[in-house]
């Protein structure tokens, strides 16, 4: 009878310690550099965050001048070039639109996919590659909470494809 | 002990009030497209000349009189007594190539005919009608013809002979 009081209130003692030490201050002692170096530099995030996409990446028309293979690149910045069996692209061609929403002041992570697949409504496929965006290598949400950034990449035909050709870009973001 | 349990149990609520802050990656809903559209380039042949025929010149002092062709090939604008039309008419034909399901525009611009007996100094004023837009149903060589009309317009004092011109016809996607 006397050892199950001893043994609950051990058990608490250890509970309490584990659990909550880490949120007690520290005494009045020298301070923990080793303490202080994993404490949070900010506070988590209440906001979540968001993707919203403005713009479509649009390669508008592509002059298919051959057989053989061809590219068209289109730049987050929206210069344009092709290059093979591809001699011109549209004038409306139109680089892709995305805007990050969440807590002001938060860098991101954002995922773009290295290459998708472009499907022919008649058949047939081209790939969309080096898709890039125009993001700073850490990107951060502005004071009203958004990022905006533009994405473009290369797109690869080979053989006497013609046609019209869509696919989907997967983009995710999340707090860093 | 009461103490512990009330503990335990402000410990569990705060990571189910933290979970949002450190969810997975969010997507785009919907999510981005990419789009392209390959196309031939395009061709256009002309394989018919548009031809008015024969047409004798009746009109009185300060009459004009408008003949047209037809995109189908019919001649327009005669009569029996003043202006009398003979031979064959034609439109003129034109064949586009491309690329197959996609529609082409058509454009067309208005043109002299020189009088190429009297030495070119007379010219009768050409008004093309063209198709605005050319469905193409295949994609290369095959294509798909389209015709081209039009219209003259001559005068009682217009000069006797052969009118020549071309036509300027254009297309694009």
């Amino acid at each position: 009878m006397l050892g199950r009081p001893s043994a609950l209130a051990t058990l608490a003692l250890i509970g309490a310690m584990g659990i909550a030490a880490p949120a007690l201050p520290q005494g009045a002692s020298a301070p923990c550099r080793l303490c202080k170096s994993v404490e949070p530099t900010e506070s988590k995030p209440t906001t979540p965050v968001t993707l919203d996409v403005e713009a479509s990446l649009n390669f508008d028309r592509l002059i298919l001048a051959g057989a053989g293979d061809g590219s068209a690149t289109l730049s987050p910045d929206g210069s344009r070039t092709v290059a093979g069996s591809i001699s011109a692209i549209g004038a409306r061609a139109m680089v892709g639109e995305v805007t990050v929403r969440g807590e002001p002041g938060r860098i991101v992570r954002v995922g773009l996919p290295a290459r998708i697949e472009l499907y022919g409504l008649a058949g047939g496929s081209i790939r969309l590659e080096s898709i890039q965006s125009d993001l700073p290598p850490m990107p951060r949400l502005d004071s009203n909470g958004r990022l905006s950034f533009r994405f473009g990449g290369i797109l690869r035909i080979t053989g006497d494809l013609d046609g019209e050709f869509r696919g989907d870009v997967p983009i995710d973001v999340e707090y860093f | 002990m009461t103490k512990f349990v009330r503990l335990a149990a402000l410990a569990v609520a705060t990571s189910l009030v933290a979970t949002p802050a450190v969810a997975g990656p969010v997507g785009a809903t919907p999510k981005a497209k990419a789009s392209a559209k390959i196309v031939k380039p395009l061709t256009l042949t002309a394989q018919r000349d548009l031809n008015f025929g024969t047409i004798v010149n009746g009109l009185a002092t300060g009459g004009t009189r408008v003949l047209s062709v037809s995109q189908a090939g019919v001649l327009s604008g005669c009569d029996a007594s003043v202006v009398v039309c003979s031979g064959t008419t034609t439109s003129a034909q034109y064949k586009v190539t491309g690329t197959n399901n996609m529609t082409v525009t058509v454009a067309s611009l208005g043109s002299n005919l020189i009088n190429t007996t009297s030495g070119g100094s007379e010219t009768l004023a050409f008004t093309p009608n063209a198709p605005a837009t050319v469905a193409l149903a295949n994609s290369g060589a095959v294509g798909v013809d389209f015709e081209v009309g039009g219209s003259i317009t001559i005068a009682d004092t217009t000069v006797g002979g052969l009118y020549v011109g071309d036509i300027t016809v254009t297309v694009d996607y």
